[in-house]
């Protein structure tokens, strides 16, 4: 009689277990706002670098939007910025300047959030223009390549995958 | 000897007894704990839902949204000089319920990072270094206790006048009852 009721005790237990395992252990954690967020950082992060003016001590360039100054990195097109009229070699390089305002944008926001990441600009996947930051080992959010017309009859694709 | 038999099966009958029910006290904590967790966790699933939605709002709020052409909005931007009124507006004491109702307990500052605030190079002839278009009262007043989530968003802060757009980034505090 006692053995029954033992059995129907690690029965019961059994159960318990199977429950404890199924809710527990086997439930994916959802973390709604880390993905959202990442996810979203990625996109406006692009999106708001494309739109923004180039700013520069002299104003010289500050008519020009980021986008504008792609389309001249693509084409491969100078541009002067600073000292234009005292330095003996004023240009310069449009993918350069778009690097360095990048880099100094990343340096004051992902890399002050420590959070590794990875910013392109390219014509050809395979030798982009612009690099900044690492490629990512595991799992990343990306925003989606923004696709912009050179001109020239291509297109320069800009992307920033942050590693999570 | 028939009495001493009949004993020594009572007392293994009560020790089972005592043993199952010790079983099911121990089952009963440790799925008081579990409920305790989950509700826990759903919690913060929510905190992280309701911080989410204050952000969107915040985004959209047309109090400092950029529109061009006065009608069409323009996503993650945030007009400079609509800005500098919606600090007064939105922390005004007559609005509180109105933006309370909208924002709930959060903190939310705008941080210009290019052109930096110490050198606007035209984007505007002085930048504030932080704006603070809400700020709970209570916040302020050092009476919100509790857990934060921040939320950084990035956001082009326009000049309508000259048609300039510089980088900055919306932090977004949600304090929540841990």
């Amino acid at each position: 009689m006692e053995i029954f009721g033992l059995a129907i005790v690690v029965v019961i237990l059994l159960v318990g277990v199977a429950f404890i395992i199924g809710f527990v252990i086997f439930k994916a954690p959802t973390d709604y706002r880390k993905t959202f967020v990442t996810k979203e950082l990625a996109k406006n992060m692009v999106g708001t670098f494309l739109k923004i003016n180039a700013f520069d001590a002299e104003d010289k360039c500050s008519q020009l939007s980021m986008t504008e100054i792609l389309q001249y990195c693509a084409r491969d097109v100078t541009l002067c910025c600073k000292n234009c009229n005292s330095n003996p070699d004023p240009d310069v390089n449009s993918c350069d300047f778009v690097k360095s305002t990048a880099e100094f944008i990343f340096q004051k926001t992902l890399d002050e959030w420590k959070m590794k990441y990875e910013f392109l600009a390219y014509t050809d996947e395979r030798s982009p223009e612009v690099v900044i930051g690492t490629p990512c080992r595991g799992q990343k959010m990306s925003s989606e390549p923004w696709h912009i017309p050179t001109g020239a009859g291509n297109t320069i694709a800009v992307k920033l995958d942050i590693c999570v | 000897m028939k009495n001493k038999k009949s004993q020594i099966q009572i007392g293994e009958t009560v020790a089972v007894i005592f043993v199952f029910f010790i079983l099911i006290i121990i089952g009963f904590v440790f799925y008081a704990r579990f409920m305790k967790s989950s509700i826990q966790s759903e919690k913060e699933e929510l905190s992280q839902l309701s911080s989410i939605g204050i952000a969107q709002r915040i985004m959209a709020m047309p109090e400092m949204q950029c529109s061009e052409d006065i009608i069409k909005e323009i996503s993650n931007c945030i007009d400079l000089f609509k800005l500098e009124s919606a600090e007064t507006v939105v922390n005004d004491e007559d609005n509180q319920v109105h933006y309370f109702d909208l924002l709930g307990f959060s903190d939310i500052a705008i941080k210009p990072v290019y052109p930096e605030a110490s050198n606007p190079n035209g984007l505007l002839n002085t930048l504030k270094s932080s704006y603070n278009p809400y700020s709970n009262p209570l916040l302020e007043a050092g009476k919100l206790k509790g857990d934060k989530i921040t939320t950084n968003v990035p956001v082009s802060l326009y000049n309508p006048v000259t048609r300039k757009h510089g980088f900055g980034i919306m932090t977004i505090e949600t304090y929540f009852k841990p």
